[in-house]
């Protein structure tokens, strides 16, 4: 993932709704302002569920491609950006759910030969964030902590604070109902606390 | 030199209110304030680095769009008012029924066939006719009319057929009206 070259945002007046119809138009140029405008969240957002930078690229542009094709089911009046992190949280769920679980070879590990985590480690360190742009050691360990959550905490807690949404928002990506996100946001908060404790980050000391 | 100094304080400053929005954020929950750990989320998740895209992103995925699988028309069907709706998928029912390639394989195949082909071509004209103008059938779909209204009128000379004609004339005008009044607020043509 390259971040000495990246895409700075044309501006145009135009709103989202107004560019939806565009596109629906017949004007391919109008949606790429929409993926200029939208390609920062969107890849933030899938990059936080698999924690791979480029894996994340390319499900983000599987979204876009997706929500071009649907783009006539976007009910105008609706927030663009929740639908289309519908679509992305859709893109992703789909591949989480398809990707098969690592086997563990018990023998090999007994009889002192590499074993597949050993080689599955190997694969994380390749793919890992810090490979692909700079992260400080607090950074690590935060990134560390959620990447721990189970999905569905961490979704809930990048929705609400890192994109801000709204529990209603947050309930009409997800397809939880307004009462499970309430609920998950809570769970997710605590579990967070008990992750980032785990990694030794502590409150100020007046207060332990 | 310049660049990298900028960027290691940048880092620093950024690690910092990493720390700080972490302890602040676990300061809060073990005193249950909600709204406190709220805001400490929120600057958090504002330090907190992630993968910006490559330059090219937005190219790459519009070269990955398939165009033309949006369906406009479909939505502006579903757009329009019930009693529109009726209309339109009467219009596009005759459309098909009276197509190009069907009345002109009846009179080649059956030979005297007039009214049959008349009522159809009528239907196609009407068809059309009605699609242009709710802008849901390219242009060229009433030209065909006027041109199997045309060859069937060559086939069978009689009178009613250049009726059939003459209302595609006046689909064809009607449609070319529509095109130039609705041009300019188009949104297939404005600037974006």
């Amino acid at each position: 993932m390259p971040t000495s070259k990246t895409t700075l945002a044309r501006k145009t007046p135009l709103d989202d709704e107004e560019l939806v119809a565009r596109t629906l138009a017949g004007r391919a140029d109008a949606f790429s302002y929409l993926v200029e405008r939208y390609q920062r969240p969107v890849l933030s957002l899938i990059y936080r569920m698999v924690h791979d930078p480029v894996l994340a690229e390319d499900l983000a542009q599987e979204a876009f491609v997706r929500a071009y094709q649907r783009l006539d089911r976007y009910q105008p009046g609706r927030k663009f950006s929740s639908w289309l992190f519908k679509v992305a949280h859709n893109r992703t769920i789909d591949h989480l759910r398809r990707k098969k679980p690592v086997e563990v070879d018990l023998e090999a590990q007994a009889d002192g030969g590499e074993s597949k985590w050993e080689v599955l480690e190997a694969d994380e360190d390749a793919s890992s964030p810090e490979r692909h742009f700079e992260m400080g050691e607090t950074a690590r360990t935060i990134g560390r902590a959620l990447a721990d959550l189970r999905d569905n905490y961490r979704e809930v807690l990048v929705l609400r604070f890192e994109h801000e949404l709204s529990y209603q928002e947050i309930a009409d990506v997800t397809g939880a109902s307004l009462s499970s996100v309430k609920v998950l946001l809570h769970r997710a908060r605590k579990a967070l606390a008990r992750e980032l404790g785990k990694r030794g980050v502590e409150p100020p000391e007046a207060f332990t | 030199m310049r660049h990298d100094e900028t960027s290691t304080a940048a880092e620093a400053h950024r690690e910092r209110d990493l720390r700080s929005s972490a302890r602040a954020f676990l300061r809060a929950e073990r005193v249950d304030d909600v709204a406190t750990s709220d805001r400490a989320l929120r600057s958090l998740f504002r330090a907190l680095p992630s993968p910006l895209p490559h330059a090219d992103f937005a190219a790459s995925v519009l070269a990955s769009v398939p165009l033309g699988m949006v369906r406009p028309a479909a939505r502006r069907i579903r757009d329009l008012a019930p009693r529109h709706r009726w209309l339109v998928a009467a219009a596009a029912l005759c459309a098909a029924l009276g197509s190009v390639y069907l009345v002109p394989l009846l009179v080649l195949v059956v030979g005297q066939v007039e009214w049959g082909a008349l009522v159809a071509s009528v239907g196609a004209t009407f068809g059309h006719l009605v699609s242009g103008l709710y802008g849901l059938a390219p242009f060229g779909n009433a030209a065909w009319s006027l041109l199997q209204a045309f060859w069937l009128f060559l086939s069978s000379p009689q009178v009613l057929f250049s009726l059939v004609i003459a209302a595609s004339v006046v689909g064809l005008c009607v449609r070319l009206l529509t095109e130039l009044i609705h041009s300019p607020q188009d949104p297939a043509h404005a600037p974006l």
